[in-house]
């Protein structure tokens, strides 16, 4: 065998995070938050004529050709639901999160037939993947049986990784296009027109109309460095790789006051990679307390669910409103804040 | 030390098979994506780029949109048709025309049409019904409904924005 695989898996192999009841911990925070405020729905694809279908390439409606009854998205959204309530409260986590990520792959798989794709995959992918390591070991009312040391890095590898690439889908055609360094051009600016004149979203992302052109020009170049560096970060350690993460996390969170997009959901996903505290401060409620509030934001969605006149979450939330714009910003800087301060702590050559 | 069942300390954690696997999983699609955005694989990790441009052109930018009309309001995305403004772009934003072009999404730049053939005739007139019904909100009939093109023009020593006119009306179901 060549150097050249055991030295590319081993610096990604440093990013991994090993402490179970810490995985745990990440699992119950990122559980309670998507149930509670992030749920998709996935009915108002029964709405529609099957005339409008545009489904993506080899899913469900693209074989059949047909749109599935609005019960049958009801029913994906309870299993979605209650999988989800399962890893949160480690009820076998690691098949609760295929079920999970089943069910939500079949909702999205019709909800974005019709022309619309909202790339917003990446939270679902880690509730699946984490679920093949540790995460689901402690914490838990049925732990997952465990898994030995190495192993248990995969998921987390192949995570980042995939971040990364995913990145590299969003940052290369940008790349392309808009690093023309010429100050009559912007591509900024063509996704404020489009949140402004296209979707409405006025409020803040009038502020940034205002901005010179060249605030305009260092945030394409900013973007595109953010989204194609992640590729080598990953090479660099754990610490470079904390500090590009936080960074997403913030840049979500300027994304979500410039232009109204939201992608709180990421910056919640990226805490996987969040590496405990040498001495961890008692932040987190005890198992009983976790279990409790795990089945009360079960309660929620379900409630969400059942009547959506109780629906006060930030889904529903019209973005580009204050609220929204306010939810989504803390939520994304809480996340970045938490990250910037264990790369702080992290040493550049850890492991 | 590792446990009994656990990867020996100097083998990474995969192989050429695995690693050309991992890379077919995450970067075929990308790849897929780029030689044709019909072709993207759900749920592939990939995120949004939307790599437009806008251009200042002698200190004026202008931009396009295409919107409902009811009458003389130009209606918010979504609201016509009593849908989630989340679908609202693909739905909206549509066109017919010629005889194989029933219907048009814009968003996205692909299925923008419907080949032709008795299936898609039916197809074609299940949207009309469709639209029909959604449009009929008891104060105003279908053919009151428009598509509007309207350009926008921004000026940058000013701004604001200093003009918007329409530059094509079209009925919603000819």
């Amino acid at each position: 065998m060549t150097p050249l695989l055991p030295w590319f898996w081993g610096r990604l192999e440093r990013l991994a995070v090993d402490d179970p009841l810490h995985l745990a911990r990440m699992r119950w925070v990122i559980g309670v938050l998507l149930l509670a405020f992030l749920m998709p729905s996935y009915q108002s694809a029964a709405q529609l004529p099957e005339g409008l279908l545009r489904p993506m390439f080899a899913t469900l409606p693209w074989l059949s050709g047909h749109i599935v009854g609005q019960p049958v998205l009801l029913a994906a959204e309870l299993v979605q639901i209650f999988a989800l309530a399962a890893v949160t409260v480690g009820l076998r986590a690691r098949w609760a999160g295929v079920l999970f990520a089943s069910s939500a792959w079949f909702g999205f798989s019709y909800s974005y037939a019709f022309g619309k794709v909202a790339h917003d995959i990446y939270p679902f992918i880690v509730v699946l993947v984490m679920g093949f390591g540790n995460w689901g070991t402690a914490l838990a009312l049925w732990p997952d049986p465990p898994v030995s040391l190495r192993r248990a890095r995969r998921p987390q590898v192949l995570l980042a990784l995939g971040l990364a690439l995913a990145m590299v889908s969003a940052g290369l055609p940008k790349a392309l296009h808009w690093l023309d360094f010429d100050l009559g051009t912007s591509g900024f600016l063509a996704w404020l027109l489009s949140s402004i004149y296209d979707l409405d979203r006025g409020g803040s992302c009038w502020w940034f109309m205002h901005l010179p052109p060249l605030v305009h020009e260092l945030a394409d170049i900013s973007t595109v460095l953010m989204e194609m560096l992640g590729i080598v970060v990953l090479l660099l350690g754990r610490r470079a790789f904390l500090l590009w993460l936080a960074a997403l996390a913030f840049f979500h969170a300027a994304t979500a006051v410039a232009l109204g997009i939201g992608f709180f959901t990421n910056a919640l996903a990226y805490l996987v990679f969040l590496p405990p505290r040498p001495h961890p401060r008692r932040i987190f409620p005890l198992k009983p307390v976790s279990i409790a509030v795990g089945l009360i934001a079960l309660a929620v969605a379900l409630g969400r669910l059942l009547d959506p006149s109780l629906d006060f979450t930030a889904s529903q939330i019209p973005s580009g409103t204050l609220a929204w714009v306010v939810a989504h910003t803390v939520g994304c800087s809480v996340c970045g804040a938490a990250l910037l301060m264990s790369a702080r702590r992290t040493r550049s050559s850890h492991r | 030390m590792s446990a009994p069942d656990d990867l020996p300390p100097d083998r990474p954690l995969f192989g050429w098979a695995g690693t050309l696997l991992v890379l077919a999983a995450l970067a075929g699609p990308i790849g897929l994506k780029w030689l044709d955005r019909s072709l993207e694989i759900y749920p592939a990790l990939i995120f949004p780029s939307f790599a437009m441009l806008a251009e200042r052109t002698e200190g004026q930018t202008t931009k396009e949109r295409v919107r409902l009309r009811r009458g003389a309001t130009v209606m918010a995305p979504g609201e016509a048709l009593g849908i989630d403004a989340k679908w609202a772009l693909p739905i909206v934003w549509f066109r017919f025309g010629r005889a194989d072009r029933y219907y048009g999404v814009r968003k996205l730049g692909f299925g923008a049409t419907i080949p032709g053939g008795t299936q898609d005739a039916v197809a074609a007139e299940e949207v009309r019904t469709w639209l029909r019904r959604s449009l009929d909100d008891g104060e105003a009939q279908p053919s009151a409904y428009a598509i509007v093109t309207e350009r926008i023009t921004w000026d940058w020593t000013l701004g604001r924005e200093v003009a918007r006119t329409v530059t094509s009306t079209e009925p919603v179901l000819p």
